[in-house]
């Protein structure tokens, strides 16, 4: 494609890229939480 | 120590530019596959350098405007154009951009691309795959009609429009049998099943 003469270089960031991010490679995999340990009802504490 | 490049802008460029439209998808006259929902990246066939780089012609080319692609002859000549997201490294030219990241901002099928092409609904859903804006631009109209939007979905007007142009109309009956969709009707207005009409009036071989 025909597009004339250089003129700069200028460097573009996108806080919002178009689509994915192509200098980091796909997204990690969210980290599974650790399940909680049950909670005693009656160790809850309660507004008096 | 190296100083890392401060963004002179952070909204992506916007340029305008042509594609080959195989049976898969698109690609750069080059052969480069365009993937749906990934930024294509430029790599320098010459050097090792990171493209845009300044002396070099490395980059994903893109129009500065509309008008230019049609005066160097691109637009007509290959039939599917659009806007470009153009971002990362860029070098700015005199009527356009090379870049290093870009991705499809919209598409555009002019009439003579389908003509030549004989479209079918399979091949206008790989443009849908990008998942952008896809036009229609009849030759003798001005205003491009939206195909299909993310928001909408397919516009059965535009849909219409294209099956005209593949004089498709007037040479099928209703499949769902309804007697008020009359037998010259492109879609079956009061079955509502436009759509699925046109499926099958597009990937109908006659």
């Amino acid at each position: 494609m025909q597009i004339g003469e250089p003129q700069r270089i200028i460097i573009v960031e996108p806080l919002d890229l178009p689509v994915g991010n192509p200098k980091h490679g796909p997204e990690p995999e969210p980290s599974i939480l650790p399940e909680r340990e049950p909670v005693d009802p009656e160790k809850v504490p309660v507004a008096p | 120590m190296k100083v890392p490049d401060i963004p002179d802008y952070v909204s992506p460029i916007v340029g305008y530019r042509v594609w080959a439209w195989g049976a898969i998808g698109l690609s750069s006259l080059n052969g480069d596959a365009w993937h749906p929902g990934r930024a294509l990246t430029a790599k320098c066939p010459k050097a090792d350098h990171e493209p845009a780089a300044d002396g070099c012609s490395c980059g994903i080319y893109a129009a500065r405007d509309y008008q230019h692609l049609v005066n160097i002859g691109y637009r007509r000549r290959i039939g599917v154009h659009g806007e470009v997201y153009l971002w990362g490294k860029i070098c700015e030219h005199e009527s356009g951009y090379r870049a290093k990241y870009a991705y499809p901002k919209n598409l555009t099928i002019s009439e003579w691309c389908m003509m030549r092409l004989g479209i079918k609904m399979p091949r206008i859903e790989t443009l849908v795959s990008y998942g952008v804006d896809v036009f229609f631009l009849p030759d003798e109209a001005c205003e491009r009609m939206l195909v299909w939007s993310r928001e909408v979905g397919f516009n059965p007007s535009a849909l219409e429009r294209i099956a005209e142009k593949k004089q498709y109309k007037n040479q099928y009956k209703c499949l769902y049998g309804n007697k008020g969709c009359g037998e010259n009707a492109v879609y079956c207005e009061p079955c509502n099943k436009r759509y699925e009409h046109f499926l099958w009036i597009l990937n109908d071989d006659r």
